[in-house]
């Protein structure tokens, strides 16, 4: 009995310490609640946003933030639903936001609402163009026009006269820069370049989209080198050249990843892969949001993470099976 | 001139006459036939590729495989659909079905090692379990298909992108296939993929189905007059729970296909064949309010779809106007059918 109420008497102890220490951990918190981050991205469908979302959260970890990805469903109703996710992110009062700013004309107005309202936007994968008069932090990311130019440059190297920049998202900022770098870069070096759209019928139907490039290139045999905007489309288009028996005649080079491309790069059938560090971009745009707001630091001007050269020579870090989920390429 | 050679005119006229008429009984004949208007739609737009793409390669090998493949593709998809329709109802969940497929098989043989058989069957038994879902659930609550199949593309697509991600991190799993599975699905005999085969082969077994079986009758009956094939003592409900099963199989073999033939899966892949095979089937002639139409007519109408969209490539034009050309050569590609279809009914 006596040792009973001791037992219970010490139990007792304990559990009241334990509140005691509980509570003034919570006043801690209560003083200093953890900092809130919203990310507006990209769709997770897309591998290239898989690595972007694992940098970001990888990032919040690190700097101990609360972390929340948020992105449209798909690509086709893009505008509306980032103007949208712009808006509840910023309602829901974040201490910052990490947004890409990929339909400036959409985009705008509720980024600028957010950095009115005190919230800290940092800028990252599209929109170099506009960060600071918007207000932002920084800006984390590739120069789209730049890599354009860098994909030119490298076909010119090879000796390319005539260039093709395959653009699967017409209407984009992003691709539509890119192309239009390259096809100055082209022109520069004394070549020339067109490009060529793929209908919205195409999407997602990687047939239509290898006998479209092939297509093209049977209509244009002056065509050397091809340029594609994304990983899937590499792929597409190293089968279109095969399949036209084209491949002594035409080089590929690529922006973005997958294991295909790199794979490809590794067997000498790709020529190229600008890649513009997704996972960086994400994890820098979280770090110095997280930062700015416990220290008040941060980088002057843009962090460029694109474009990196991936050619035979160095794919092999790329591919080892540690590394490949960072690259964004499994 | 004698009374003889005024006979003998006459009779030459009566002749020539019947001879017209004789025509015009075979064209009327053929006419009636509901693919006849798709064939007319085919050969047009390939006229118009022909001379458009002069000296482009389009009638090369090399171009006609490349619209042939797009096309099996496809039409393999369109075929059961058209039935579906022709039995009245609609199918949006296919692209998720397509999209789910590849990432089930690049994932579970591409990561984990599973035998290749192995996943074509839980592919094959997830198509079946979609159909029996969408068939029973159109059924027992009288909705729509439209709504119930639009609850099942959306689940099956963030079901599939969710797993995707959980078991492989990303939602595109590379899986490399050599042997005979893949000379079966995804065969090529220089530029043609065997999926030409597959598309011939599903296109004349449905065709066979709709005009020479009594289901076929069965499903004339159900999308014509749904009431009154019940009342004939058809059971409707089953003959369209058969049709959902088939629309979904058939997305899973054009799962089976792109997943061997682009060496991966992507959970995103195939929303676009829902709009597509819609398209290729009402090119096809087959009526959107069902009871009518023919899978070979879809056949003709995926070919259409497919020189339209490549042909256009071989054009070397400005690729910006695609899309305006597309809708504007499908447009007249639909116009042709329905003249031909209504002068068939009232021939």
């Amino acid at each position: 009995m006596t040792r009973g109420r001791r037992a219970f008497r010490s139990l007792f102890t304990c559990l009241a310490s334990a509140a005691a220490i509980a509570g003034a951990v919570h006043a801690a918190e209560a003083q200093d609640r953890p900092l809130k981050i919203i990310a507006v991205l990209g769709p997770l469908g897309d591998p290239f946003f898989s690595a972007m979302e694992k940098g970001a959260k990888d990032a919040a970890k690190a700097s101990n933030v609360e972390f929340e990805y948020t992105a449209p469903n798909g690509f086709d109703n893009l505008a509306q639903d980032l103007a949208r996710l712009i808006d509840v992110g910023a309602a829901r009062r974040p201490d910052a936001m990490v947004i890409g700013n990929f339909i400036p004309d959409a985009e705008n107005e509720g980024i600028r609402a957010a950095v009115a309202a005190g919230i800290k936007v940092v800028i990252v994968n599209t929109g170099s163009g506009n960060w600071s008069e918007l207000g932002a932090v920084s800006y984390v990311g590739e120069d789209a026009t730049a890599t354009g130019r860098k994909a030119a440059e490298l076909h010119l190297a090879n000796g390319a006269k005539s260039g093709l920049c395959v653009n699967h998202v017409p209407g984009n900022p992003g691709t539509e820069s890119r192309c239009s770098g390259f096809k100055a870069g082209m022109e520069a070096g004394g070549g020339r370049a067109k490009v060529l759209s793929l209908p919205y019928s195409s999407q997602g139907n990687p047939q239509q989209i290898v006998q479209a490039i092939a297509g093209e290139l049977m209509s244009d045999r002056s065509v050397d080198a091809l340029y594609t905007l994304g990983s899937g489309i590499a792929a597409n288009a190293l089968q279109a050249v095969e399949d036209n028996d084209a491949a002594a005649r035409v080089k590929v080079g690529t922006s973005d990843f997958s294991r295909q491309t790199l794979e490809a790069l590794r067997d000498g059938k790709l020529a190229f892969d600008l890649d513009q560090q997704p996972y960086l971009q994400a994890y820098y745009g979280v770090q110095i949001a997280a930062q700015y707001l416990k220290y008040g630091m941060h980088p002057i001007g843009v962090v460029t993470t694109g474009p990196l050269t991936i050619t035979k020579d160095n794919v092999g870090e790329a591919l080892k099976p540690g590394v490949s989920p960072y690259r964004g390429a499994m | 001139m004698g009374p003889m050679d005024t006979n003998n005119e006459g009779a030459v006229r009566l002749a020539a006459a019947a001879d017209r008429s004789r025509i015009a009984l075979i064209l009327s004949r053929l006419m009636r036939h509901p693919e006849f208007g798709a064939l007319v739609g085919t050969l047009a737009v390939f006229a118009f590729f022909a001379v458009a793409t002069a000296g482009n390669g389009f009638l090369a090998w090399r171009g006609v495989t490349g619209w042939l493949n797009v096309a099996a593709e496809l039409g393999i998809v369109a075929v059961p659909v058209a039935l579906l329709m022709i039995g009245g109802e609609l199918d949006l969940s296919i692209g998720s079905v397509i999209g789910a497929t590849s990432v089930l098989i690049a994932t579970a043989s591409g990561l984990y090692g599973v035998p290749l058989w192995i996943s074509i069957a839980l592919a094959i038994t997830l198509g079946v379990g979609v159909g029996l879902f969408n068939g029973v659930l159109t059924i027992r609550t009288g909705l729509p298909s439209f709504i119930i199949t639009l609850v099942s593309m959306l689940a099956l697509a963030g079901s599939a992108l969710g797993m995707a991600r959980l078991l492989a991190g990303t939602p595109n799993v590379s899986l490399k296939v050599e042997g005979p599975l893949r000379a079966v699905f995804a065969g090529r005999w220089q530029q043609a993929n065997v999926s030409i085969l597959w598309w011939a082969a599903v296109s004349l077994a449905a065709a066979w189905v709709l005009f020479r079986t009594t289901f076929g009758n069965w499903v004339l009956a159900t999308g014509g007059d749904a009431r009154s094939a019940r009342e004939a003592g058809i059971r409707t409900d089953r003959v369209k729970i058969v049709l959902f099963i088939l629309t979904a199989l058939a997305a899973v073999l054009v799962g089976i296909i792109q997943t061997m033939a682009f060496n991966g899966g992507e959970a995103t892949r195939g929303q676009v064949y829902v709009f597509n095979s819609i398209i290729a089937s009402v090119i096809g002639g087959v009526l959107l309010q069902g009871g009518y139409g023919s899978p070979i007519g879809v056949a003709f109408g995926a070919a259409t779809f497919g020189i339209v969209n490549v042909g256009i490539f071989y054009t070397g034009w400005n690729s910006d106007w695609a899309q305006l050309l597309l809708g504007l050569l499908l447009l007249a590609a639909v116009l042709a059918n329905n003249l031909f279809r209504r002068a068939a009914l009232s021939a």
